[in-house]
């Protein structure tokens, strides 16, 4: 079963990817996303750029706005994904648990919507 | 309240063999109780009204459906308990029936905590890290499976007992793992209280079965060690760099006494091998040093009975603390891959064996335990080994 792993990262650890933080940051990441891998459960998934660099576009009252930024302003933004395809809902909880976001953001679970060719 | 709610819902399910209507029964007779008390006072034996209270409450409810309607004839027939004879203790028959071969082992656990204890499902999820719906699902396809192959809520004779008590240890071995991995927690600290507590149940009801004795001992000795596996800063201690000093040793006493009564009913079993791996740690107290080769002497043992993944990697770990590296990689890779590629504990440990001879693979085995754990402050104590990331 396909799982998405949905990152969402405080401020704090954003910060964290420059400065004195960066390399104990990184390192974590580094190794969770090695054991992910080598664990052959893994089939995708991306790390973004900061919220502060996205740029979001909508339709409202027939109107479009394009504005910098996240599309919400929540303490928490979404930081990156990863695919996994593993047996059940259990294990890829598990991993969620695993993923150093776990400990300072929140980690979402979202089973992918397979789509018929 | 905790032991007279496993108490009642023992006691309201010895007959009927439903656990899901003892525990509907009770949550209304609660109910009443939260209107009643404050009105009319908290009545002599609470426990005993509880009881009678959803007694009738299962009574009152009758013929809605054929279910209850057959329950209800069930629960009239219990004896009603009178003030003053609060009702037996079915405890550890119902920690039998919760444990029952016809359900799946994953759930024995969490419907102990839930009928035993009442835990609610929110909580007993995160200790086991499902999600709740999953488990709320699981937990009453359970008991309808309970419910329809009548399972007896009893303690089976004497040479059924030991198959029937395994599976209930290994639940409540589990569920005290959990409580002591998510160290900290108010949650956690509470699994871990609760697991001792069950199993107090176990040897008090059973005196003379030796390996509940056994888990008891070694819940003992970790619990004991609570206090001295984190640091001043909150980092995580290792066994063998805990200071003794911060040991319980109250509590490292009462589990030496029942290893020492479960060694005297000669019924040696993989628990009492468990609890006496803890017992040479926790020498340590009076030697000033660990006794690897006993150690090792144990888990060859204990290889032979069950040889279970964190057997062979607790072995192998006790090779590398005699300095055997080569007989721990060897031992290591006698496992099979599937069974490893999420074991935290074969990292760190392959990790600890590669070391002196390819500091490399070393290095890639103990980014592999730092990815698989959940714990930041064992994670953070990892990554110190590593020099995070370069």
């Amino acid at each position: 079963m396909k799982y998405a792993i949905l990152i969402h990262e405080p401020k704090s650890d954003f910060d964290k990817r420059e400065g004195p933080e960066a390399p104990e940051y990184w390192a974590g990441w580094q190794a969770y996303t090695e054991a992910i891998r080598e664990s052959g459960v893994m089939t995708g998934g991306a790390a973004l750029q900061p919220p502060e660099t996205a740029t979001t576009v909508r339709i409202s009252d027939g109107v479009r706005e394009v504005q910098d930024g996240p599309f919400a302003d929540s303490k928490e933004q979404f930081g990156g994904f990863y695919l996994i395809d593993v047996d059940s809902l259990d294990e890829a909880v598990e991993w969620a648990a695993r993923c150093p976001a776990s400990a300072t953001g929140s980690v979402e679970v979202r089973p992918v919507l397979e789509m018929d060719d | 309240m905790r032991t007279a709610y496993g108490r009642l819902v023992s006691y309201l399910s010895a007959r009927t063999r439903d656990l899901a209507a003892a525990e509907d029964a009770l949550s209304e007779g609660l109910v009443q109780a939260l209107r009643a008390w404050p009105r009319d006072g908290v009545p002599r034996d609470p426990v005993a009204w509880l009881a009678t209270a959803a007694r009738r409450r299962s009574t009152d409810d009758h013929r809605r459906h054929e279910r209850e309607r057959r329950l209800c004839d069930q629960f009239a027939n219990v004896r009603q308990p009178t003030a003053g004879d609060s009702p037996p203790d079915e405890r550890v028959s119902l920690l039998l029936a919760c444990a029952h071969p016809t359900t799946p082992e994953d759930v024995h656990g969490p419907l102990m905590l839930q009928a035993t204890l009442g835990l609610p499902v929110d909580r007993i999820a995160a200790a086991y890290l499902v999600a709740p719906g999953t488990l709320a699902r699981r937990l009453s396809r359970a008991k309808a499976k309970l419910r329809e192959a009548a399972v007896p809520f009893e303690i089976p004779d004497v040479e059924r007992l030991p198959e029937r008590l395994q599976p209930v240890l290994d639940a409540v071995h589990t569920a005290f793992t959990l409580g002591w991995e998510g160290c900290g927690e108010p949650d956690s600290v509470a699994l871990v209280q609760e697991s001792i507590w069950l199993t107090r149940s176990v040897v008090e009801r059973l005196p003379d079965e030796p390996e509940p004795r056994g888990l008891l001992a070694l819940l003992l000795h970790s619990n004991a060690r609570r206090g001295a596996r984190r640091g001043n800063d909150g980092g995580f201690v290792p066994l063998g760099q805990q200071d003794c000093r911060l040991w319980d040793h109250e509590q490292i006493d009462e589990a030496e006494g029942h290893l020492r009564h479960a060694a005297s009913l000669r019924r040696p079993g993989p628990l009492q091998t468990m609890a006496a791996i803890q017992s040479v740690h926790a020498d340590r107290r009076r030697t000033g040093r660990t006794d690897w080769q006993a150690v090792l002497e144990l888990y060859d043992h204990a290889v032979q009975t069950t040889p279970t993944v964190g057997v062979v990697v607790g072995r192998a770990a006790a090779l590398v603390a005699l300095g055997r590296e080569p007989d721990a990689v060897a031992a290591l890779e006698s496992l099979p891959t599937e069974r490893v590629s999420t074991h935290q504990p074969y990292w760190v440990i392959r990790s600890a064996a590669l070391a002196p001879v390819d500091p490399a693979d070393a290095y890639r085995a103990r980014q592999r335990a730092i990815g698989l754990t959940t714990d930041p402050a064992v994670r953070s104590f990892l990554a110190q080994y590593t020099g995070s990331g370069d």
